[in-house]
């Protein structure tokens, strides 16, 4: 998986610097809002192919969390193909 | 019975819309005829948002994208004609389920914005609910949410959207 793309992304939503959004990077509730996390959701849809559960993504605290989300559904989707 | 739904955003958070980031967003969380009557218009995205979301807490679920323990965005359509004509909602798919579950038979939703905040009040009533004060109530409650971002110094009471 290359998130870059997504990244690049991601930040425009999040209205930070690409450079800030590294791993640890914590999203704090007053920017992680169900705004953010509709297009995020959206997002991850279009660049990945893949569905998120908003009840996960909800849960995730930091960009680390949010990318190892993605990897962990591609790879229970991996099977189905 | 009536349900009262809320929501508030800030308007220059939907800058994103515009760019290639946004586009998936737009064309998910808004509709077709919703999509012709916004446009990428920062204002006109944030009340319609805004008014979905309002609508989906006064329907007492979380707004989502598809079909799963919410409402999805599309459910919920919010039109006006004009500005500054209250704004008409129109639901379908499981937005109508749970309206239908809850015996409301329709929803009134005003919406207002400051030159930085986008707010919504969304109203769901049932048939024994005389409308005609409804209207007044949803009003005044809209100038009283104003009212308050004026206090906390959040830029209410500004031009009516």
């Amino acid at each position: 998986m290359d998130p870059r793309a997504f990244l690049v992304k991601l930040a425009a939503v999040m209205q930070v610097d690409l450079d800030e959004l590294r791993e640890e990077f914590e999203l704090d509730p007053d920017r992680w809002d169900s705004l953010a996390q509709l297009a995020t959701i959206a997002l991850i849809d279009e660049e990945f192919g893949i569905t998120v559960p908003a009840e996960s993504l909800t849960q995730c605290t930091t960009v680390g969390a949010v990318l190892e989300l993605i990897s962990q559904s591609i790879e229970q989707k991996a099977p189905e193909r | 019975m009536v349900t009262v739904g809320i929501d508030l955003q800030r308007i220059e958070r939907f800058r994103f819309v515009r760019t290639e980031a946004g586009n998936a967003f737009w064309r998910r969380v808004y509709t077709a005829r919703e999509r012709l009557a916004v446009g990428t218009d920062l204002l006109q995205l944030a009340l319609c948002f805004a008014g979905k979301e309002a609508v989906s807490k006064a329907l007492g679920a979380g707004l989502v994208l598809q079909r799963s323990h919410g409402v999805p965005c599309a459910d919920i359509e919010i039109l006006s004609r004009f500005a500054g004509e209250q704004p008409a909602v129109f639901l379908s798919g499981r937005a109508r389920e749970i309206a239908t579950g809850l015996g409301l038979s329709g929803i009134l939703l005003e919406w207002r914005h400051s030159p930085t905040l986008a707010y919504a009040v969304a109203i769901g009533v049932d048939s024994a609910v005389d409308p005609a004060g409804i209207e007044r109530w949803i009003r005044e409650t809209v100038e009283l949410v104003g009212g308050w971002l004026e206090g906390l110094h959040l830029g209410g009471k500004g031009p009516r959207g």
